[in-house]
């Protein structure tokens, strides 16, 4: 079963007054629960973690004894990467606030760091929304073209 | 007030003429990230109260006597890993401007420009908007000593000072987007190498033998820049180090 196919069914069922619905097939078992703090959607013919962001949650069926909210995976964060070589910058000044630190959210578009070469300033922009999970490098240290510089939860 | 340049393509069509404000940078990016900046748009002011040099650097001027402007551009068809030719046009075109004025000024690596005795006159700060398909937007800051005739500092000239001249900061103005639009063009248009060139042959201390300091002193000689823009410097004996901004320093 497709992770989109899996955010349909919950959909539907988030339209329904169901609080919780159970589905088993050959393929999979699928168990859904309106709880607000599980954020898990696991399904037996894929190993891979689904992220869903929506009212409705799903306990692991995998492991039914632990409904308790399964700990984050990493790869589904996106990395924001130095577009170039050059001095990475978390503030606009030397006395000014950080653009970001861990736990904001961010929308597409804003801000996140500078990078200066030769005296050059590039205010970098992240591609993506979502909260900052992770901060990968030093302030006013050097940085290489590609370098990850950020980690965001795009379901934070 | 809005003035307008008529003898120019798209450069100065729009330009925000200010008795004060707090940096034209600053009022330039706030247009870019509030979505109504349009290529060419220059803002103008006669006094900055938080006019800025480069990363925590104050750039002082006296009100009324010189530039201090900002241009709006999107050179989308450089990747960020090549914005320092975009530096290499500014500079040039506004070196041409001023050469003409005073004898013996230079382009001080990466963007000063400076009298070979009497010091600063201008500075360059570039800010790029970066995005997911590269630079979106280009804000190219310019500072220049024109009528200023006394300086709290040491090692800051005009071009009154270097002249015994004052000028019509207007006309001066009008010449250098006229220059700066060439420069920009011929950027856009493959004339990379032909700008680099020239460039390089009016840096200041190209190819004489200087004291430098990158952590212990030496004797060497500019010979170059290298693509992403560091200063080549070739030591007396032989050897030839590239250096990145902070890396050396002019003695």
């Amino acid at each position: 079963m497709k992770a989109k196919e899996i955010q349909e069914l919950i959909d539907f069922i988030s339209n329904t007054g169901l609080a919780e619905v159970k589905i088993e097939t050959d393929e999979f078992k699928l168990s859904i629960k309106k709880f607000p703090d599980t954020t898990v959607v696991k399904s037996d013919n894929n190993p891979g973690h689904h992220q869903v962001s929506n009212p409705v949650a799903a306990a692991p069926v995998a492991a039914p004894a632990a409904p308790a909210p399964v700990k984050e995976e990493t790869n589904n964060y996106i990395e924001v990467k130095s577009p170039m070589i050059g001095t990475f910058y978390r503030t606009a000044n030397p006395d000014s606030d950080p653009f970001v630190t861990v736990g904001d959210r961010v929308v597409a578009g804003q801000t996140v760091c500078i990078i200066e070469a030769m005296k050059l300033f590039n205010e970098i922009e992240s591609e993506i929304s979502g909260k900052i999970v992770k901060v990968l490098v030093e302030n006013a240290t050097p940085v290489e073209y590609d370098q990850p510089l950020f980690l965001v939860d795009p379901a934070g | 007030m809005y003035k307008f340049l008529a003898n120019t393509i798209f450069l100065g069509k729009d330009i925000i003429s200010l008795t004060e404000c707090h940096s034209t940078n600053d009022l330039a990016m706030e247009r870019v990230k509030a979505k109504v900046a349009a290529e060419g748009s220059i803002i103008i002011s006669e006094k900055q109260t938080k006019g800025r040099g480069q990363r925590g650097n104050q750039w002082q001027s006296e009100a009324g006597k010189n530039l201090t402007f900002s241009i709006i551009l999107r050179p989308d068809f450089l990747d960020p890993t090549e914005q320092f030719d975009m530096n290499i046009a500014v500079s040039l075109a506004i070196w041409e401007v001023l050469n003409d004025y005073a004898n013996g000024l230079k382009v001080k690596w990466p963007n000063d420009l400076y009298h070979e005795s009497e010091g600063k006159i201008g500075g360059i700060l570039i800010e790029n908007s970066i995005g997911s398909r590269g630079i979106d937007f280009s804000v190219i800051g310019i500072g220049l000593n024109i009528n200023q005739k006394d300086f709290a500092i040491s090692g800051a000239s005009s071009l009154y000072n270097l002249s015994g001249l004052e000028f019509d900061r207007w006309e001066v103005f009008k010449l250098l987007i006229q220059a700066l639009e060439k420069k920009y063009m011929m950027l856009k248009k493959g004339g990379r190498e032909f700008l680099r060139a020239s460039y390089i042959q009016n840096l200041y201390q190209f190819g004489e033998l200087k004291s430098y300091e990158d952590g212990e002193k030496f004797l060497g000689r500019i010979t170059g820049i290298t693509q992403e823009g560091k200063l080549i410097i070739e030591k007396e004996n032989g050897t030839k180090n590239h250096y990145g901004f902070k890396e050396v320093t002019f003695l």
